[in-house]
């Protein structure tokens, strides 16, 4: 049979919907894995806006500096953002009841604000003017004379001009121009920082005062002044408010007026992770127009970035553009440029990341040879592996609780072992089976499949005794493999379904690499599952599909007796019919169950070719017959480790339904040649009998003793009196 | 002292003479609404008030709206088309602040006390900031339904408790179609004896004031409302421009008097007979303009039902609105009518 190629594993996880044995959950193909890595922040694919409080975390970590608290930076945030005025008010207060303030009881920098006064008194005074502005910025807020708000504000700038200390300066001189801004003193705003700059240390709350100081100068007039601020200043949104109706675009404002400011990086970050989710989503047809517009920008940006060369990180933009290239589909330049990001100024972080989009290009780009793995891709592969191992600590609790899951899934989660499967699965062997090396494309892909599970060896599940309680049982792989009680992963990971799926010539051809491996082989397979009872028994249960029995015996009687435990279709009880009866009929012992049918088949096949006398080869025939016609059917466990296809057609497009047509036909064949072989009537009717065509035994043989027994047995024969029923199956029960 | 400045403090004079103290220990007098962003009496406006001794102005300050958008529903309440003040405000008129509360903001107000809080806050702070002499009255403007009325009534309550302790009274603008209904817990309303009729409908000859669409709910009565009651009368007019017999927009101007652009039928209806642009709406042949401006006659018909169906009530008559265009259509005697007990 001339072996079918394995056209994109990829596509066969989505052609696939098996059940019993292989209960995956394919949500991405292997290409889609997300690769653009500059901060590691988004590699799950989720996008999110960046938080709103400007500084925010900064700011805390400035607290704890100035007061030398031990709280957490978390804990000084609720106090600093979310604790109200009044309350820190009250436990602050000499006086207070301190067991009646929640936050002084469970916050740690509560408790060092009130025995530092002079923070406390600064913290208030921050609060006041927050508390003004708030008012003076609703929609409610009409001046009156007296305002209790003005007022508010008044004080804050005295008591903020007042404090002639060094620790809350720049807080001080913060809170001045907050409240001069409301009160729509730009000139003073300007004035009066012009006269307190240069005492100011330089700390992220010098620069969160600079961003009022831009926008007095923006309300005064002078834009370009305020643009200038608001890019020193890092506040992006101010900054790109002042650009309405400009013609350029975001990333090209920021470079001009923010270079080095991590927003413009955070910007386009987050516009590529999100291209490259649009790119996936396989609802959109094309591109959409924003996104592809976006990208070119973003590509120019970066070039033009790069080549000016007056950043740091000369080698993100040139790794940003190479990227952009990648996904719009020139392998080339963006190899090009992922080279130039190595050899660029910037860090090693950043480095690795455009190795990687270089190995992924290549891998595209180059055409199929005979050196391609060799010559092209092993090295990379091999450096793909060496960071899989150096970096194992990030991923061994992920992917003992949910390894098999994600990978079966395509999901993101361990940048290393994600480019590993996405180079070899989404790359690498589609092209070696579309050149027709079959047998390495096997090999790597129990690789990308195993080789992780492998080095953590330790799958995890939940175990919930009688009692209802749930505890955590902890097992290496191959304990997994021996005892789990449904094997999740074997029989249903892309390397499986791939193995399931090729010439089983392929297959074979692959496992005499196990013990001959040629030089790349030994490398992959010491990464890979070669445990040969498995294989015998897929290579056997291939066999017996192709109707190759004397083979299949062969390989079966490989397999130890005690391996059938270890199938998922003998966990479910699908082993346990008798093969060569239309009957349901269990067999008393299931031992073998697979060896079993093979040798028994094996020796009808050799022995109807050497049988004389007619009426005996008929009956082997259709025995046969029978025993391959329930291989595909009610002992489909003979021959698939799960079923696809259903009594009503459904699934009828599938790999395994195009398998079973074959084998039907090949039954129907057989049933006819064993009817025209017999002489004898008795002969005729037994087998009709046990096709389940009473009526034509009655009716076409009726002298014949199996008739009499049909005749004699009418409740239970009963349908010899009804139409012959649609399908072969006999309605017949013991 | 000039002699313009002896005119001026006798004409305040007269025109705080000229609202009499009745039992109730407040004036009745003229009054007259005031209902435009800008706050700027031209000279008309401004003899008007001396000439017809308007001794009390309601000058709206602020709508209480709800912010556009898809959330409107979740949205916060928000005042919208503040009046800001660029011109003086006349002596010897008192102010009453007006604050017209939307159907959609009655819909999603659920803090009361924080609304009333609000509005009252800035009312206080306009004021107060522009220099208008001590308020005595404030007056909320809804055209409250089943639905918001519960919600309009609290936020009543809520202010004239609050208001009470400032020593200033409440006042909410009542409909015809409200006499029915039990009255919100205000210390006077103003009957508004305009707006009677559905301007939408083709059909319709005046939705400002129509005899027939008052006289259901006076005519044969006499009424006990609930709460002491002033009368607005409209002085007003505008146009409903319809296209192919649905209603399109309402003109505020009346003048449609060029007939190179309109023909006018015997009905009185318009028709439009050359395209053109007017008060930013493309008009073109064929459409229709039904130009509604009340006369005093129908309005004296009104006000006998009106007497008719209140027969002691003390009350001020109060005419919507200041505007001079407006004005001009009536002659003094008119106005002096409409005005006159």
């Amino acid at each position: 049979m001339r072996s079918k190629a394995f056209l994109a594993i990829s596509l066969i996880a989505l052609i696939l919907p098996v059940s019993a044995a292989a209960c995956g959950f394919y949500g991405f193909l292997p290409e889609d894995y997300y690769m653009y890595r500059v901060s590691g922040n988004y590699m799950k694919g989720h996008f999110s806006q960046p938080r709103f409080n400007y500084m925010g975390d900064e700011n805390c970590l400035l607290w704890k500096q100035q007061t030398g608290t031990d709280a957490t930076i978390d804990e000084i945030y609720q106090v600093v953002y979310k604790t109200p005025a009044q309350e820190i008010e009250f436990f602050t207060s000499p006086k207070a009841n301190l067991m009646m303030s929640k936050v002084y009881m469970q916050n740690a920098f509560a408790r060092t604000l009130r025995n530092d006064p002079e923070a406390a008194t600064m913290l208030m005074v921050a609060k006041v003017c927050e508390s003004a502005r708030k008012g003076i910025n609703s929609p409610w807020y009409y001046p009156a004379y007296r305002d209790p708000v003005v007022s508010k504000l008044e004080k804050v700038i005295e008591a903020g001009k007042a404090y002639k200390g060094e620790r809350f300066a720049t807080r001080y001189a913060l809170q001045v121009e907050r409240a001069l801004m409301s009160l729509q003193r730009y000139d003073e705003c300007i004035s009066y920082w012009d006269e307190v700059v240069s005492k100011l240390p330089d700390d992220v709350v010098k620069t969160m005062a600079l961003r009022y100081v831009a926008g007095a100068w923006y309300n005064l007039g002078d834009i370009e002044k305020a643009r200038k601020l608001f890019g020193e200043a890092g506040d992006i949104d101010s900054l790109t408010s002042t650009f309405v109706n400009d013609e350029r675009n975001i990333y090209e404002i920021l470079y001009e007026y923010a270079p080095d400011e991590q927003e413009l990086r955070d910007l386009v970050e987050r516009d590529i992770i999100y291209a490259e989710h649009q790119y996936f989503d396989l609802s959109f047809e094309e591109h959409p127009q924003w996104v592809v517009k976006d990208l070119q920008n973003i590509h120019d940006i970066s070039l033009r970035i790069a080549k000016e060369g007056k950043v740091k990180d000369v080698d993100f933009w040139y790794y940003t553009a190479a990227f952009v290239e990648h996904l719009n589909g020139d392998q080339k330049a963006a190899m090009k440029n992922a080279a130039l990001a190595e050899k660029a100024p910037g860090s090693d972080f950043i480095k690795e990341s455009a190795h990687v989009l270089g190995i992924y290009a290549k891998a595209i780009d180059t055409p199929y040879s005979s050196k391609y793995l060799s010559k092209t891709m092993m090295n990379d592969i091999k450096w793909l592996d060496e960071k899989i191992v150096s970096n194992l600590d990030e991923a061994r609790e992920a992917t003992s609780e949910n390894g098999i899951f994600y990978m079966k899934s395509n999901m993101s989660y361990f940048y290393w072992n994600d480019m590993l499967r996405k180079v070899l699965l989404g790359a690498v062997c589609p092209k070696l089976i579309k050149g027709g090396d079959r047998v390495n494309a096997l090999a790597l892909t129990n690789m990308a499949d195993n080789r992780l599970l492998a080095l953590v060896n330790d799958i995890s599940e939940f175990v919930v005794d009688e009692e209802w309680n749930v505890s955590i049982l902890h097992r290496t792989l191959d304990e997994f493999r021996r005892k789990s009680s449904f094997n999740y992963n074997d029989y249903s990971n892309a390397f499986f379904q791939m193995a399931d799926t090729v010439a089983v010539d392929d297959l074979v051809k692959y496992v005499a690499s196990f013990d001959k491996p040629k030089k790349d082989q030994k490398y992959i397979n010491e990464r890979s599952y070669t445990e040969k009872a498995f294989f015998a028994d897929v290579i056997g249960t291939k066999m017996l599909r192709d109707m190759r029995y004397a083979e299949a015996e062969k390989w079966l009687s490989q397999v130890p007796s005690s391996f059938q435990s270890r199938l998922n279709v003998d966990k479910e009880g699908y082993l346990k019919l008798d093969p060569f009866t239309l009957r349901w009929k269990k067999l008393d012992s299931n031992a073998d169950y697979k060896l079993s049918f093979a040798r028994e088949m094996a020796s009808l096949e050799k022995n109807i070719k050497k049988e004389k006398d007619p009426d005996m080869k008929a009956m082997m025939l259709a025995r046969f017959a029978t025993g391959m016609r329930n291989s595909v059917d009610k002992s489909w466990a003979l021959t698939f480790y799960g079923k696809s296809w259903w009594d009503d057609e459904s699934g009828s497009g599938t790999f395994q339904a195009r398998k079973r047509a074959v084998v039907l036909d090949k039954v129907q064949s057989l049933y006819g040649q064993a009817l025209s072989t017999a002489r004898d009537n008795e002969a005729k009717a037994t087998i009709l009998r046990d096709l389940g065509n009473l009526k034509t035994v009655v009716t076409e043989y009726p002298e014949t003793q199996v008739a009499a027994f049909i005749r004699g047995h009418c409740d239970t024969y009963a349908d010899y009196h009804m139409e012959r029923p649609s399908s072969y199956r006999s309605i017949l029960r013991d | 002292m000039k002699f313009s400045g002896v005119i001026s403090a006798l004409a305040a004079v007269l025109l705080l003479a000229s609202c009499k103290e009745p039992a109730t220990g407040r004036r009745d007098c003229n009054g007259v609404y005031y209902w435009k962003t800008s706050f700027a009496l031209d000279s008309t406006e401004t003899a008007f008030l001396r000439d017809n001794e308007v001794g009390r102005l309601y000058l709206r300050f602020f709508d209480v709206d709800v912010e556009d958008g898809p959330m409107a529903h979740l949205s916060d309440i928000v005042p919208v088309g503040t009046v800001t003040f660029d011109g003086p405000v006349p002596e010897g008129v008192e102010i009453v602040p007006t604050v017209f509360i939307t159907e959609r903001a009655a819909r999603v107000i659920r803090d009361i006390p924080d609304a009333t809080d609000k509005i009252l806050t800035r009312i206080l702070n306009m004021a107060d900031y522009n220099r208008l002499g001590a308020i005595s009255e404030i007056q909320l403007d809804c055209d409250w339904a089943e639905s918001t009325r519960d919600t309009f009534f609290a936020l009543c309550a809520e202010m004239r408790k609050q208001l009470k302790e400032k020593g200033i009274i409440l006042s909410a603008t009542i409909r015809l179609h409200q006499l029915d209904s039990p009255a919100p817990p205000v210390d006077r309303g103003v009957l508004m004896l305009y707006n009677t009729g559905n301007f939408r409908s083709p059909s319709t000859k005046n939705s400002i004031l129509d005899t027939r669409d008052a006289a259901p709910f006076l005519k044969g009565k006499r009424i006990r409302y609930g709460i002491p009651l002033d009368f607005a009368w409209p002085v007003y007019g505008w146009a409903i421009w319809m296209r192919d017999g649905q209603f399109a927009a309402i003109i505020h101007s009346t003048d449609f008097s060029d007939s190179t652009l309109y023909q006018t039928g015997s009905d009185g209806i318009i028709t439009v007979i050359t395209e053109h642009e007017r008060d930013g709406h493309t008009l073109k042949p064929g459409d229709r303009i039904r130009v509604e401006i009340p006369s005093a006659a129908t309005i004296l018909e009104v006000k006998e039902l009106v007497r008719s169906a209140f027969p002691d009530e003390p009350h001020s008559n109060i005419i919507y609105h200041l505007d001079s265009t407006s004005l001009s259509k009536f002659n003094d005697h008119e106005i002096k009518s409409i005005l006159g007990d």
